[in-house]
């Protein structure tokens, strides 16, 4: 099974991360990057393939089918 | 006409005579415009102290354009090539980041929202409470409440493409409506 997690960054716009849960190397690259991005602030959050809905993540989820970190959020 | 060595020596001139028919006097003709420009500008300022280093700065811009060689226009060239070809570049990355930004928005909106956002310029989220927002394209000011007509401004610290910003709206929304009214900024 493949996740895909997307990040949002200032001069990339975002980059993506692409995950097969059976592959250890691979799920603790994508495992890092989620640690070290939430260490930042960013928020994360898991939603299916469809988009429908959200939820937020606290810790990195190898079976997440697709996950998104933001930025942390400020008033305007 | 070059007036390589000239430019200080003229100036220490200009600026040391005791009257203004005397300054534009010593200026050569081919000089006179900018220089009568100038001699107004120094004249106001008494031509001492730290105004006077100003204007001698600007002086000396021009006095160095007057004088560029061949090579030094090389130079410049390859300087502004240089300045030119890296605005391209980042206006190519800055489009690529808004196009991807708009692929993944897109990814995650449902088939209504993706239609709304592509017809009217917006899109509707319906939170937990059962309140619904428009979020419409933007980055500040764009998300409103649809039953009080309330905005709100709420937005990712780091300037990200306004359909990355849009994204993270509708997932706080979605999930974390209290903590995005309570940061938000409302009008």
């Amino acid at each position: 099974m493949t996740g895909e997690m997307a990040v949002m960054t200032v001069s990339d716009g975002d980059f993506k991360i692409i995950w097969d849960s059976d592959r250890p190397s691979e799920v603790s690259h994508a495992r890092e990057t989620f640690d070290k991005f939430k260490a930042q602030g960013y928020l994360a959050y898991k939603v299916d393939k469809g988009g429908e809905r959200g939820e937020v993540m606290k810790s990195f989820e190898p079976t997440a089918e697709k996950v998104i970190l933001a930025p942390r959020m400020v008033g305007g | 006409m070059r007036y390589t060595g000239w430019n200080k020596t003229i100036w220490l001139t200009w600026t040391s005579a005791s009257t203004a028919g005397e300054r534009v006097y010593r200026i050569p003709s081919a000089w006179l415009q900018a220089a009568q420009t100038a001699a107004i500008d120094i004249m106001s300022a008494q031509s001492t102290g730290n105004t006077a280093l100003r204007y001698y700065t600007e002086w000396d811009a021009w006095a160095n354009l007057v004088e560029e060689t061949a090579e030094q226009k090389a130079v410049r060239r390859r300087a502004e090539a240089v300045r030119e070809q890296r605005t391209r570049d980042l206006q190519a990355a800055r489009k690529a980041a808004s196009d991807r930004a708009e692929r993944l928005l897109e990814a995650c909106l449902s088939t209504t929202q993706r239609d709304q956002l592509s017809s009217v310029g917006w899109f509707s989220v319906r939170a937990p409470s059962g309140r619904v927002y428009q979020i419409r394209r933007g980055r500040a000011r764009n998300v409103v409440e649809m039953t009080t007509r309330r905005t709100y401004c709420c937005h990712p610290i780091d300037g990200v493409p306004d359909a990355d910003t849009m994204l993270a709206q509708k997932l706080m929304i979605e999930t974390q409506e209290e903590e995005f009214l309570r940061l938000a900024n409302v009008s």
